[in-house]
């Protein structure tokens, strides 16, 4: 069903909205079919490359996503690491020293924008990311970016941008570039068996 | 006018006008305070210490609600940058920055001396590769770059270890400001640069904030609360000024209809004001001179006077009768109304005799006032008043009451039962007789009190309740006291006796343990070896920990934290309120958070045997040390009336009629007393005042109503007279009795239940009842 109402869909905006507008409604159309996803899963790759560090640091495990801004981030390795952002909380685990963390992501607008922006993506929210971010829609809805540039001077001190990758409702690929030169490639795939 | 009394009128008026000239200058205080004893020992001169220039008692606890989130934490912010300028405060904060940048830089400095983790193998090979783990993972984490900053110099991550030592990290915070749990208000705390007891100071600093808060966030419909000791300080003050004020002018004014009615001449009405007006000028600059000050309290309990005092011109003027001066009737009356004044004025010198500081003043305003009333009566108004008799048959209706004392037997059986039922009530129920809570005899309405306590919880602020005091005769030890009990305060808090506590040897601690924390830093040729051991197999970019090297080097081979090192930062201010120098030792305060049942807290920390410290329960000492004046205080009126009965007895000639004289008004004021726990008002000491003031009035009425009159006339007046001194006293307690401040309306509602008592059974109980 979903195949056909994302036909039906692209095919009724496109004519809604015309040609010049051809990046607006890719962009809404994209939001659509991501706020249409209730729950996801998906395997992850991560890429790090740090000031900090001579070689890139590189970590797999699972990503989660629940409709309402659940996000849960188990790092399998080279260590174990899981990371709840829910709420206005987010709360990491170190499941081999037995220690966990709370920290209050009210507390700090760059730590509520980065997990805003991550919340108003995955759920296709585009208004709220809108509020955060200046929003930049390349591509089509079958091969798309999103690339975000934060608006908040004090989280620009931290944030470059964050990029989005993806095909319909499928996200293929995040990338975080940090002020300092840090980047993230975190690279998505669908559960395989 | 003889020369004799040309002289007495001038010297009056040079005396009434020096009195007026420094009764105007009096400086007006309200600070409940004041009403401390003068004489203190230790312990009691660390509360008031507390209770005057505690930082809790500095803290101004602001709320800024009614608007939508962004809009109340952009008048946060706004409000905050606006304080933080301002000379009143020392320290203002929203949740922005807990610590400001030059506590960061401090904390950054220092953290190898103030850092709980810093111990024996924390720098080893292991520990270290621990900590390299931790900071990796912190680093790879969602935000690592915002959350792991600084991880060249601080790797073991120590500033963050000491941050998240201290206590309570404070409220909720939204949008980078503290808020409430439920997000409808934004909160900051000021701290003021003066003392909770400089309440000029005070003021300033609760009108800046007002000012800053409606030129910054007026626009957007919020609105401002505001609390703390100091701004209840403040408005208690206006309140009980405005109460004062009204209330003298209501009283004056009741009286005023009163005596224009029954004497229809103005000039009679006028002179009865001359002997208060002239014993309240006395009084107040007698006060003033005497104690620096005089307290709002003792201003309002000014009011009170008016009933009595006009009582001695009436007497004069209303038995005065067709034919006869004035002075002729002085003549005839002079020997009770001595008695009158002379007995009042010595309930007055057993209140002057009070080490409470409130108390005796008030004796002393109520003494001077009474004696200089009865003097102008008797030498002033017979030179300056015209005899203008009033025939008693136009106030006949005035009299009705007296109908009553025409059965004193069961008059009498009425005042017995009524006291034996007075004292069954403060027998069965001895714990609502008396209330001693200091805070009650504030005057700041309930509903602000409780947005106090909303404010503080949500503040996560200290209470300003419960502190432990650790005393020592040096500052390293009682740190070092201080440091001793703090694992015994962790059970605590695990246990839930406490939220929270802070202490000084948070910010400094004591040289012993900074010595131990820097032996425990390997020397620079050891600390590079654990570390390369460490870092093996680790991403780590090489040499990335060179400033780590450094900064542990200099801290292991520099000098230790003293408190000129903090001088101007925040932490440094704190500290200043943790550990202070008084009466020649240290005290180090460790203020307690969200200390619910403090008995069960107290015999915790009994049992620890801490040295030198102790748990200070503030408003239970504050308590306590109201009960001991209390006690003093009702000594001190058993000694007054005794006093008074020798007075009599030597006025009378005889203890039998003494005794006489003083039993229905003992009665009178013993069952005020009773009803008033009945009528759900616990005695405070400020009851036993009014007491002691029925008792001198109430003598007045007795003392006339045993003096034997010469005829049906005579009689009639003193009838009359006492009837009038009576309503005018009712009408000046009456006024008093509206006040919102607890402390006057207790005096005004005692007066009006025990004057018309005293009344009552004095013509019951009197020689010559009608």
């Amino acid at each position: 069903m979903t195949s056909l109402y994302r036909a039906l869909a692209a095919c009724l905006l496109a004519l809604a909205c015309g040609a010049a507008s051809a990046q607006q409604s890719g962009l809404a159309q994209v939001m659509r079919l991501l706020s249409a996803v209730q729950a996801s899963s998906v395997r992850f790759s991560e890429t790090k490359r740090m000031a900090a560090l001579s070689e890139p640091l590189v970590l797999s495990g699972r990503l989660s996503y629940l409709r309402g801004g659940r996000i849960e981030k188990d790092v399998e390795a080279p260590y174990l690491e899981r990371t709840v952002i829910d709420g206005d909380t987010m709360l990491v685990e170190s499941p081999a020293r037995g220690e966990s963390r709370s920290y209050s992501l009210r507390a700090s607008p760059a730590a509520w924008a980065f997990a805003e922006g991550l919340r108003a993506t995955l759920g296709g929210d585009l208004a709220l990311l809108e509020r955060y971010y200046r929003i930049t829609f390349g591509g089509s809805v079958e091969h798309w970016t999103l690339e975000l540039a934060p608006r908040d001077e004090e989280m620009a001190r931290y944030l470059r941008s964050i990029e989005f990758h993806g095909s319909g409702a499928q996200i293929t690929q995040i990338g975080v570039n940090e002020a300092g030169g840090n980047t993230t490639v975190m690279t998505l795939r669908p559960d395989g068996p | 006018m003889t020369r004799r009394a040309l002289a007495v009128v001038l010297v009056w008026l040079a005396l009434l006008a020096a009195s007026a000239l420094v009764a105007s200058r009096a400086r007006i205080t309200s600070d409940f305070t004041a009403f401390l004893p003068a004489r203190l020992d230790a312990d009691q001169a660390l509360l008031v210490h507390q209770l005057r220039e505690g930082v809790a008692a500095r803290m101004i606890l602001i709320g800024i609600s009614g608007a939508a989130p962004d809009a109340l934490a952009g008048a946060s912010r706004a409000l905050a940058r606006r304080l933080s300028v301002s000379a009143e405060f020392a320290y203002v904060n929203n949740g922005e920055a807990r610590f400001g940048a030059a506590d960061r830089a401090l904390v950054e400095r220092w953290r190898y001396l103030l850092s709980p983790a810093v111990a024996p193998g924390r720098f080893s090979a292991a520990g270290l590769r621990d900590s390299l783990q931790r900071a990796l993972e912190a680093l790879a984490s969602p935000l690592g770059g915002m959350l792991a900053g600084g991880i060249a110099s601080d790797p073991t991550g120590e500033a963050r270890a000491y941050l998240e030592s201290l206590p309570a990290a404070g409220p909720d915070t939204r949008q980078g400001v503290w808020f409430s749990p439920d997000g409808r208000r934004a909160l900051l705390v000021a701290e003021t640069r003066a003392a909770a007891s400089d309440l000029d100071a005070q003021a300033r600093a609760v009108s800046e904030v007002r000012s800053a808060f409606a030129a910054s966030a007026g626009a957007h419909g919020a609105s401002l609360t505001l609390s703390g000791p100091g701004a209840f300080a403040v408005e208690s003050r206006a309140l009980i000024r405005a109460d004062a004020q009204s209330l003298s002018l209501i009283a004056g004014a009741a009286v005023l209809a009163l005596l224009l009615f029954v004497y229809r001449s103005v000039a009679l009405t006028l002179a009865c004001f001359v002997p208060i007006a002239s014993g309240i000028a006395a009084g107040i600059a007698l006060v003033a001179l005497a104690f620096g000050s005089i307290h709002g309290i003792s201003l309002g309990f000014a009011a009170i006077l008016f009933g009595e005092a006009v009582d001695y011109p009436s007497y004069l003027f209303l038995h005065n009768q067709p034919g006869e001066t004035l002075r002729a009737t002085l003549a005839r009356i002079w020997p009770t109304l001595r008695l009158a004044v002379l007995t009042t004025v010595l309930g007055g010198l057993s209140m002057l005799l009070s080490s409470f500081a409130g108390l005796a003043q008030l004796g002393l305003l109520l003494m001077s006032a009474i004696l200089v009333a009865g003097l102008v009566t008797r030498y002033v108004l017979p030179e300056i008043a015209p005899a203008r008799p009033v025939a008693p048959a136009r106030l006949a209706p005035l009299l009705g009451w007296s109908a009553l004392a025409r059965h004193p037997r069961p008059l009498r059986a009425l005042a017995w039962s009524a006291l034996a039922l007075a004292i069954a009530a403060g027998a069965l129920r001895p714990g609502a007789l008396w209330d001693d809570d200091l805070g009650k005899l504030n005057p700041i309405p309930d509903a602000e009190r409780r947005a106090d306590q909303e404010l503080r919880a949500e503040l996560k602020a200290p209470d300003v309740g419960a502190v432990i005091v650790v005393r020592a005769p040096g500052r390293e030890l009682a740190l070092e006291r201080s440091e001793a009990l703090e694992p015994a305060l962790q059970r605590l808090v695990h246990d839930r006796l406490i939220a929270g506590f802070e202490t000084a040897s948070d910010i400094l601690p004591s040289e012993a343990l900074q010595r131990a924390r820097r032996a425990a830093l390997p020397d620079a040729p050891a600390l590079r070896r654990a570390l390369a051991q460490a870092a093996q197999g680790l991403p780590f970019r090489p040499r990335l920990f060179e400033p780590f090297l450094r900064e542990v080097e200099r801290a292991r081979s520099g000098p230790l934290l003293e408190p000129a090192d903090l001088r101007g930062s925040g932490l440094g201010l704190k500290l200043d309120a943790l550990l202070f120098p008084l009466r020649g030792e240290w005290v180090a305060l460790i203020p307690l958070r969200g200390a619910g049942d403090l008995g069960a807290l107290s015999a915790r920390f009994q049992a620890l045997h801490a040295p030198g410290a102790m748990l200070l329960d503030l408003r239970r000492e504050t308590g306590r040390m109201i009960a001991r004046y209390r006690s003093q205080t009702l000594a001190l009126t058993g000694l007054g009336i005794a006093a008074m009965f020798g007075l009599l007895t030597w006025g009378l000639g005889g203890a039998r009629e003494a005794a006489r004289v003083l039993l229905p008004v003992l009665l009178a004021a013993a069952v005020a007393a009773g009803m008033l726990p009945l009528l759900g008002s616990p005695l405070t000491l400020f009851h036993l005042v009014a007491l002691l003031f029925v008792v001198g009035t109430g003598l007045n009425y007795s003392l006339f109503f045993n003096r034997v009159p010469r005829d049906a006339g005579e009689r009639r007046r003193t009838l009359l007279s006492l009837t009038v001194c009576c309503l005018a006293v009712l009408c000046s307690a009456g006024a008093l009795a509206l006040s919102a401040t607890p402390v006057l309306r207790a005096i005004g509602l005692t007066v009006l239940a025990g004057t018309p008592l005293a009344l009552v059974f004095s013509a019951a109980f009197g020689r010559d009842a009608p």
